[in-house]
């Protein structure tokens, strides 16, 4: 591979970790959320700057933009959660699995009527497992969401009926 | 994880189809794509054709007159208000492509990741460089791609029975398109155009088996 695609490689990767997956402590919900419309212009535009100069042989996930992203807030951490990957169930947090096989069997479709969405495939999801899996004295009950958006446009976007089921309502 | 499946819904993707000599975007939005269109690469290809640091073209753009209908009927769709919401931050990829020369749509309802309705955010004026311009971008991409060949192909093959037709390349360039250009150049100019390709791409023709 070119040096330079690969640095550029090597940034989106720091971008969206820094977007994604970095864990802030002592944050309220407010303050992640300004974070999360931060980062995912940031995001944007290195995803942009890849789809310039990378190949299409190069992975789908690193060069198009995911669909939703979300902060979640369990006691003092607080995370972020995409919808860019499907988990498996041996992926998610036990406490948090066996709330999802409620609706259905995880990574198929929901049993709910209404939703054509997966099961474990929302963004919500991802943010439960990423605060589950740091703060382990967390529950359930005590992780706060804040307003799923849209990377490519930072509108807002509604709680589908799979999460409103698991997580409760906005 | 298996790397051929198709996860669309956790992608928001940037799809590309023509439509005679129009072009026209769509943001997938986390919409369910079907197999063919999801693992085509072409539009990827198409993409950064058109982000070229070379394409120095820059059409005026207009927003569409029913926009703002729009947004509001997002609004008690998505729960959104107008503090969640950013017009600028909305318009800023559509009026890219809409500079660009390309008709450029969003997915309407983006709850619903099986609805494949779309609408259309902004589109070019067409001015008299867009001929040479759609040569030099747009069109070339489908010359060198026997893929998405498919309608001049057919009618190629009538006429001249060709196993390769990329030694014909110039040939179709110069005879063969500029007369077809020739014929839907009021189509083009007209200032109502983008109206015929809303029905078009609402009846999603794109996502039919026809594709």
């Amino acid at each position: 591979m070119n040096k330079k695609i690969r640095e550029l490689v090597n940034s989106l990767n720091y971008y969206f970790d820094c977007a994604h997956h970095l864990s802030k402590q002592n944050r309220n919900v407010h303050a992640l959320y300004l974070m999360l419309l931060y980062n995912s212009e940031r995001y944007k535009v290195s995803v942009n700057l890849i789809q310039k100069s990378i190949s299409n042989k190069a992975k789908i996930d690193k060069r198009e933009l995911v669909a939703c992203s979300i902060g979640a807030k369990s006691n003092k951490i607080g995370v972020f959660g995409t919808s860019h990957v499907l988990f498996k169930e041996s992926d998610f947090e036990k406490r948090l699995a066996s709330e999802l096989k409620k609706i259905g069997i995880i990574g198929d479709k929901s049993t709910l009527e209404g939703t054509n969405n997966k099961v474990g495939k929302c963004a919500e999801a991802k943010a439960a497992n990423n605060a589950l899996r740091r703060d382990k004295k967390a529950s359930m009950a005590s992780i706060e969401f804040t307003i799923a958006i849209r990377p490519r446009t930072s509108e807002k976007l509604a709680r589908c009926i799979n999460c409103v089921t698991v997580f409760g309502y906005e | 994880m298996n790397r051929k499946k198709n996860n669309s819904s956790s992608f928001d993707l940037d799809l590309f189809f023509s439509i005679s000599f129009f072009k026209v975007h769509l943001a997938s939005a986390g919409g369910i794509v079907p197999d063919k269109i999801f693992f085509d690469s072409s539009h990827h290809d198409f993409r950064k054709r058109i982000n070229n640091i070379e394409n120095k073209y820059e059409f005026e753009y207009r927003l569409n007159p029913e926009l703002n209908k729009i947004i509001e009927s997002k609004y008690t769709s998505q729960g959104m208000d107008e503090k969640n919401f950013n017009r600028e931050s909305y318009l800023r990829d559509f009026v890219h492509y809409a500079k660009k020369g390309i008709f450029s749509f969003d997915r309407t309802n983006i709850s619903d990741p099986s609805d494949l309705r779309f609408h259309l955010v902004a589109y070019p004026v067409i001015d008299d460089s867009y001929k040479e311009y759609f040569f030099q971008f747009l069109s070339k991409y489908s010359l060198q791609n026997k893929k998405n060949f498919t309608p001049w192909r057919i009618l190629l093959q009538k006429i001249w029975n060709i196993t390769d037709l990329l030694d014909y390349e110039k040939l179709i360039i110069n005879d063969f398109i500029y007369f077809e250009f020739d014929s839907f150049k009021n189509e083009i100019k007209d200032p109502n155009n983008y109206l015929f390709l809303e029905q078009r791409v609402n009846k999603s023709a794109f996502f039919s088996e026809d594709y």
